[in-house]
Order: C-alpha cells, then sequence, then structure tokens
C-alpha cells in the first residue's frame, strides 16, 4: 500500500468511526428519550387513572351513605306510621270509655292521682259537660284516705271544662291544680307513652 | 511532480467525501432526534388519551353501580319494614293496653 492510499484509507476509516459515533449518539439519544417518554406517560396515565378511581369512590361512597339515610328515614317513617296507629286506637278507646261503667274507676284514679300531686285537703273538681254525674265524689274521698291516709273533702265546680273526658283538680283558692284531663294527660305523658308503645311494639329494634 | 499532484487532489477529493459523509451522518442524526421529539410527544398523547378514555368510561360506569346500591339499600328497607310492620301487628294490642293504662292512670 502506498502513502497515499494509507492516507485515504485513514481518512475513509476516521470518517466511518465519526458517522457511526454521530448517528450511534443520536440512537442513544433516541432511546433515552423515548424511556423518559414512557416513563412520564406511565405516570401521567397513572395519576389521571388513580383521579377518576378516587373520584369514582367518593362518589359512591356518597350515595351509599345518602340511600342508606334515606333508609333509615323510611324505617323511621314506618315506625312512626305504626306508633301513630297505636296513638289513633287508645285515643278511640279513651272516647269510647266515657260512656261505660269503666269510666267511673278512672275518674277515681285520676282524681286521686291530682289531690296526691296538690296536697290540699279541701279541692275543687272540674268535669266535661255532663261527666260529673259518673264520679262518685264520697267513694273517691274514701278511696283518697285509704290510699293516702288523709282526709280530703271535694267539692264540684259550677263551671264546666272543654274536653272528651278526664277531670281538673284544683286547689279553692284556684292557684293550684293538676289537669288530668284526656287532652292534657295525652299532651303530658306522650313522650312516656310514646317510649313505652316504642318498646313494645319495636322490642329488637335500638 | 504530476504525480505528486494527482496525490494531493486525491486526498483532498476523499476529505471532501469524508466531509459530506459526516455532513449526511449528522442530517440523519437530526432526523433520528427529530423523529424520537416525535414519538416520544405521540407516546404520551396517545397515553394520556388512552387514560382520559379509562377514566372516563370509570366514571360513566358509577351510574349503574348507584342504581346497584340503590335498589339493593331498597330492597332490604322493604324486608325491615315489612317485617317490622308484620312483627308490630301481633304487638299492636299489648301496646294499646299498655298507653291506655299510662294514659288512664290505670295500675
Amino acid at each position: 500500500m502506498s502513502g497515499m492510499e494509507h492516507i485515504i484509507e485513514m481518512i475513509n476509516s476516521k470518517t466511518a468511526e465519526k458517522e457511526k459515533e454521530i448517528i450511534n449518539e443520536a440512537e442513544k439519544n433516541k432511546k433515552l428519550k423515548l424511556e423518559e417518554a414512557e416513563r412520564k406517560a406511565k405516570d401521567t396515565s397513572e395519576s389521571i387513572t388513580q383521579k377518576a378511581e378516587l373520584q369514582a369512590k367518593a362518589e359512591l361512597s356518597k350515595y351509599e351513605a345518602s340511600a342508606k339515610l334515606k333508609s333509615k328515614y323510611q324505617m323511621l317513617n314506618a315506625k312512626e306510621t305504626l306508633i301513630k296507629d297505636v296513638l289513633q286506637q287508645v285515643q278511640e278507646d279513651m272516647e269510647r270509655v266515657v260512656s261505660k261503667a269503666e269510666y267511673q274507676k278512672i275518674l277515681a284514679n285520676l282524681i286521686l292521682d291530682g289531690c296526691t300531686a296538690l296536697e290540699g285537703d279541701k279541692l275543687e273538681l272540674l268535669f266535661p259537660d255532663g261527666h260529673a254525674s259518673k264520679s262518685e265524689i264520697s267513694e273517691i274521698e274514701k278511696e283518697v284516705a285509704k290510699k293516702t291516709g288523709k282526709k280530703v273533702s271535694f267539692s264540684l265546680s259550677k263551671d264546666t271544662i272543654r274536653s272528651k273526658g278526664g277531670v281538673i283538680i284544683r286547689t279553692l283558692d284556684g292557684t293550684k291544680w293538676v289537669d288530668n284531663t284526656f287532652e292534657a294527660r295525652m299532651e303530658r305523658l306522650e313522650n312516656t307513652v310514646r317510649d313505652k308503645v316504642a318498646e313494645i311494639l319495636f322490642p329488637n329494634e335500638k | 511532480m504530476c504525480a505528486a499532484h494527482d496525490e494531493i487532489d486525491q486526498i483532498h477529493e476523499t476529505e471532501d467525501a469524508a466531509r459530506k459523509r459526516i455532513e449526511d451522518a449528522e442530517i440523519k442524526a437530526h432526523k433520528i432526534r427529530e423523529s424520537a421529539d416525535k414519538e416520544a410527544r405521540a407516546l404520551m398523547t396517545k397515553s394520556e388519551n388512552d387514560a382520559k378514555q379509562e377514566a372516563s368510561k370509570m366514571l360513566s360506569e358509577i351510574e349503574g353501580k348507584k342504581s346497584a346500591i340503590e335498589s339493593d339499600i331498597l330492597k332490604d328497607t322493604k324486608k325491615r319494614v315489612e317485617k317490622i310492620q308484620t312483627e308490630a301487628s301481633k304487638r299492636k294490642n299489648e301496646a294499646t293496653k299498655a298507653a291506655y293504662k299510662i294514659l288512664m292512670g290505670v295500675n
């Protein structure tokens, strides 16, 4: 090989080497760039999917809680309807009892209850129109004496009250009284009655 | 003298050809870099679009799941209400009597 051929060979060889180096560098750069892009794409994709998953989960969870609350209200409404049925039945029974003999005993109980709370020895009784005759005052006085050990005398008021049944017991000066009419007792004892009714109707429900 | 001149010319030609080859290689390398950018952008765009589609599908499926949840809870509630009503109807008289006793002051 002549000197010139050697030089040309060297130039070609160096050129080929440089060419290879330039292309290899570009290919290497491309490989790195695509790897980086894949990583970024994977991260972005995961981020979008995770966000959607969380959103879906939160929305479903919120919806489920709302549906459960709705269910709870339906249960409460159903129970309320059943309790109201009972209270309605009791009210009808109370209205019916005034025409029965049993009413006399009820009035006696209501008067006894009232005079125990008032602790006076002279008390006045107020009845709904036409109900006074259903009460045996002398019998009640005996009953009170027997149960409380106190002598209490009752007088009938000239006034009547607007009520379906029951009695108002008051001191003669009118400063203290116990309203034992059906309506007042229903209002006063409503919570106790409702609790009792619920306890019987739904023994397994807390 | 002429032969030496020819040789120098030949070397110059080789050098020119080498420069041209290097330039071509650089052009090719540039194209490779450009195509890398393009492929990387396409890759990311596709991946993002796929993920968005998947997310959209996931969110659109929620409505079906909501209906299923509501239906299950409603069914369960209906069953529980019916059970309570049946059980309570057996105890209605007892409850009425107890309430009546409280209100009438009957022991």
